[in-house]
């Protein structure tokens, strides 16, 4: 039996985190709180922590939300984060079937959502309402649904069934994406009204469907074939950069200033988006001291490149950061399992 | 495979044949499957808990097992899922033997203690370091053995056992044994069952969604053919359901369902300074997880194991010898499993010398058959000097080993059929005084252990099972029992039990996680006519929870305390009151990170026989 739970436990770890579209919160001079003007780094447990990063460097502290809450924890298996507009981060964790609210800039506690949530994964905010994929049953992806949370009441006031596997979810100006592939299996995504709760269409992709990021009216998709690019207005397809068959089953896509960011093992590539295909060059690659965990979670934000290597998952991991021409800038040990960055 | 069997035995009959014609009768019958736990062990050491031992515990094996042996137990939260770590090993490098047939799960490799429930057993032994020759796969730290036995001669009799405590905890059992001739009878079935609500004083709550229950259904029969032939019968049947606590009120409500059924018919046969035993089993474990109790989904597993054993014993002056054949095949179906079949035959051999009146020594050899590994070629070599009557030296070696469960070779997505054995060579050296009063034994052992099986992701991002891991675990045992009558009908005893254990990681150099450095365990009675009282003392060191092994990560080190009172009432159906106070202290703590357990608690117990 402990394998089993053992084998769950590992499945979950697989999951890669991508990140939230934050970029437009300029950070004021005077800080708003103690982790104002800095990053968070979210590591997933067992129990889960979040360590702060000044952006600076001078300051790294573990541990914070239990340092600031007396003591409590967030729960099993922290998958990931988001903001919303009033200065409130959710963090959500997946073992534990909850998201715990604290205010961005000083981590205190502010509530708790922990009803008609099943295996909850990523979430996005859009009209004061948070978007949450849930991954219910491990078993079939015909209960996966979106819980559609009220944020003044932290309560979940209706749920879109998707009926597929669920994972990513993002948000345009009108819309939600949500990523209906998973551990490279998978090549849908479907696009939500918010305002009905109705999916309205489905995209289809090419198989081993990894990440999708939204950036300038356009959905980016990573597959195990290429990068589509599709026009938000319609939906169509503009074009597909081909990626290399040596670096089939790439991930951790991210857009930054026309560039697509993607890694593969312990390599990190950049490409051109003008182009028609995707650079099979390294870019740089780092040293795991090991081969698994590494790039657990990985970043681009504001000329930087983040990634973290969650080791063996049994002891601390740490993070690196380069910036975008490849030349190391800063690294540190975090905790155990690092797997996304978070930015104030 | 089965076949080759068959012929062989089919070769032997005629020499059993020939064998039933002596017809002198010496050998006492002892209805003892598991014989060579009696016969074969020079060298290495044993610790036996009787029945009445048994009964003043609780029915949980772990907690007996806690208290009376050397073995560190990582229980997930009471009475959760509860694996052994025997002698700094991991949990499927300790094999559980039920009268002599190895019944560790054939798809994790280990057991689950708290799926068994001890009170049916007549008794327990613990064999401290490898067994693989005798008991196969996985008897690498050591082995436990549930053995259920019968006595020469039965008196009719009907035992009743009846206790309620702390949590809402009932234990109950009831067993019958009888005796018409040549026919004995013994049939037991217990039952467990808690609320396991205790209070978490420091997160202002109760344990939540831990109520458990489990059942032992237990048959012993056996028929005296005629003087020299017996049949009998084992059969346990173990069902449960217990849902697993929570870490958090807003996890989902798991539960867990298990029943797995044990069946031995034995044909045994003895002569003058022969014995031949023919035993057939057939056992299964079937469970189902519910992921979430809410929801109401689940996956599940069975397997199905057949066991066939045949063994030869011939005693000649001052040697003994036993061969053995043994074949098992075992298939499993579940949800997430995928053309899991296993056939495994092995052949082995005994050899026990008593070389002077006060040397002997053995050798055990044992070859496995098989097509889907590389078959290790298994032995052991043990002697045992007897320095003084009172003073005994001994010494044993052995290479053993841990064949990959159905988990790591057929999981649908990552069971990797490629899998070798994990293989341990170890030694152990001890001496043991033993004088009227006080009995003292000390150990020293060292085992490396390699192509450790673990699961690690592989270059596409799957987990897969590798053998990669290489470990070398030493350390010390000690122990010590003391007796003493102070008048007439008043007696103390003492027994103390400490061990010393590094389990390092070849690579890291580091401790593995979940195992204590120290470990130590104490009992006092004092015994006075009809009643007695006890106090029993555990300690487990801290142990690292994290790899790399950080200071800032570990579970604290513990002490318990527990206090037991009998008063025994012979007029009235022979019956026995105890009351018993476990963790008198209310010390809080947890056996697991993040898994608190229960503080101070209290139980009632009645037995009584008629």
């Amino acid at each position: 039996m402990k394998t089993i739970l053992k084998i769950t436990v590992l499945c979950l770890s697989l999951l890669i985190l991508a990140c939230s579209s934050d970029d437009d919160n300029l950070s004021p001079t005077v800080p708003q709180g103690e982790f104002d003007q800095g990053f968070f780094v979210l590591n997933e447990g067992g129990i889960g922590s979040v360590t702060y990063i000044s952006d600076d460097f001078s300051r790294i502290e573990q541990n914070i939300f239990s340092s600031v809450n007396n003591g409590q924890d967030l729960g099993q298996f922290v998958q990931s984060l988001f903001f919303d507009n009033n200065n409130r981060a959710y963090i959500i964790s997946n073992g534990s079937n909850l998201i715990t609210v604290v205010d961005r800039f000083t981590f205190e506690k502010l509530g708790e959502i922990t009803t008609d949530l099943d295996i909850p994964r990523y979430g996005v905010v859009f009209n004061n309402k948070a978007y949450v994929t849930n991954q219910a049953s491990f078993t079939t992806g015909e209960d996966d649904f979106v819980a559609v949370i009220n944020l003044d009441t932290f309560e979940v006031e209706n749920t879109i069934l998707i009926g597929e596997t669920v994972e990513f979810i993002k948000s345009s100006n009108d819309r939600l994406f949500v990523q209906n592939a998973a551990f490279g299996f998978g090549n849908k995504i479907s696009v939500i009204d918010p305002n009905s709760s109705i999916i309205e269409n489905q995209i289809q992709t090419e198989s081993g469907l990894q990440n999708i990021e939204i950036n300038n009216n356009s959905l980016y998709a990573l597959h195990s074939s290429g990068l589509d690019i599709y026009d938000l207005n319609n939906l169509n397809p503009t074009s597909t950069l081909v990626l290399p068959e040596s670096l089939s089953g790439a991930k951790n896509l991210q857009i930054f200033n026309n560039e697509a960011y993607y890694t593969f093992g312990t390599s990190v590539y950049k490409s051109n988006l003008n182009g028609t295909t995707l650079s099979g060059e390294v870019l740089f690659s780092y040293e795991s001291s090991s081969e698994f965990g590494s790039m657990y979670g990985f970043k681009v934000h504001e000329s930087q490149i983040y990634l973290s290597d969650a080791g063996d998952f049994a002891s601390d991991g740490f993070i690196e950061i380069y910036d975008t021409e490849g030349n190391f800038v800063f690294e540190t040990a975090v905790g155990l399992a690092p797997n996304g960055f978070y930015f104030n | 495979m089965v076949y080759r069997f068959v012929f062989i035995l089919a070769c032997l009959s005629p020499f059993l044949a020939w064998a039933q014609n002596t017809d002198v009768k010496i050998l006492d019958t002892v209805y003892l499957t598991d014989q060579q736990l009696k016969s074969f062990n020079t060298g290495q050491k044993q610790t036996h808990i009787s029945d009445s031992v048994i009964h003043s515990q609780s029915f949980s094996l772990t907690d007996v097992l806690q208290r009376e042996s050397h073995i560190y137990f990582k229980q997930n939260g009471y009475g959760m899922v509860s694996s052994a770590s025997f002698r700094g090993t991991t949990a499927s490098q300790t094999a559980v033997i039920w009268n002599g047939i190895n019944i560790n799960s054939v798809l994790t490799g280990q057991t689950d203690f708290n799926t068994l429930l001890s009170a049916n057993f007549s008794s327990i032994d613990i064999k401290a370091g490898g067994g693989s020759v005798l008991y196969g796969s996985g008897a690498i730290g050591g082995s436990v053995h549930l053995n259920q036995d019968l006595s020469q001669r039965i008196e009719e009799e009907h035992e009743f056992q009846t206790g309620y405590g702390s949590f809402n905890t009932f234990e109950s059992r009831y067993q019958y044994k009888n005796q018409w001739d040549n026919f004995k009878l013994k049939l037991a079935y217990a039952r467990r069952q808690s609320d396991n609500d205790f209070d978490i004083p420091n997160q202002n709550r109760n344990n939540l969604n831990g109520q458990f229950e489990m059942n032992s259904l237990d048959a012993i029969v056996a028929l005296d053919v005629s003087d020299h032939h017996q049949l009998q019968y084992f059969g346990n049947y173990s069902f449960g359901e217990r849902n697993f606590s929570l870490l958090r009120p807003s996890d989902p409500k798991t539960k867990f369902d298990n029943s797995d059924s044990r069946n031995m018919l034995a044909w045994q046969s003895q002569w003058k300074n022969m014995q031949s035993k023919l035993k057939l089993a057939h056992l299964t474990e079937n469970f189902t997880f519910y992921d979430n109790l809410d929801r109401d989904t689940s996956s599940s597993s069975s397997v199905n194991t057949n066991w066939l054993q045949y063994e030869f014993w011939i005693e000649w002056q001052k040697v003994k010898i036993n061969a053995i054949l043994n074949y098992q095949s075992a298939t499993a179906e579940g949800n997430q499993l995928e053309n899991a079949q296993r056939d495994v035959a092995g052949i082995s051999f005994l050899f026990q010398h008593q070389l002077f009146k006060d040397f002997e020594y053995e050798i055990t050899l044992r070859q496995d058959v098989n097509d889907d590994f590389e078959n290790p070629f298994l032995i052991s070599l043990g002697a045992v000097y007897e320095v003084k009557p009172y003073w005994n030296m001994r010494w044993h070696a052995s290479k053993n080993y841990r064949l990959p469960g159905f988990n790591d070779l057929f999981w649908v997505s990552g069971g990797n059929t490629n899998l070798n054995p994990e293989t341990a060579y170890q030694t152990e050296i001890g001496t043991a005084l033993n004088f009227k009063r006080l009995n003292f034994s000390v150990t020293g052992f060292y085992n490396n252990i390699s192509d450790m099986i673990r699961w690690l992701p592989d270059a596409n991002g799957i987990w897969r099972p590798q053998n990669t891991q290489e470990v070398n675990t030493y350390g010390v045992e000690a122990s010590s029992a003391f007796r003493y009558k102070l008048a007439s009908g008043q007696q103390i005893n003492l027994k103390t039990q400490y061990s010393y254990t590094v389990s390092e990681n070849q690579k890291t150099g580091n401790q593995l996680i979940y195992v204590p450095f120290h470990q130590a365990n104490a009992n006092l009675a004092y015994v006075s006519g009809k009643w007695s009282l006890g106090v029993d003392w555990m300690y487990n060191g801290s142990v690292f929870t994290r790899t790399d092994n950080d200071p800032n990560h570990q579970v604290e080190d513990y002490q318990l305390f527990d206090m037991q009172f009998s008063w025994r009432f012979p007029q009235l159906l022979n019956s026995k009151l105890s009351l018993r106070a476990l963790n008198i202290f209310d010390l809080a703590y947890e056996a697991v990170d993040n898994r608190p357990m229960p503080g101070r608690s209290f139980s009632i117990n009645l037995i009584t026989h008629f």
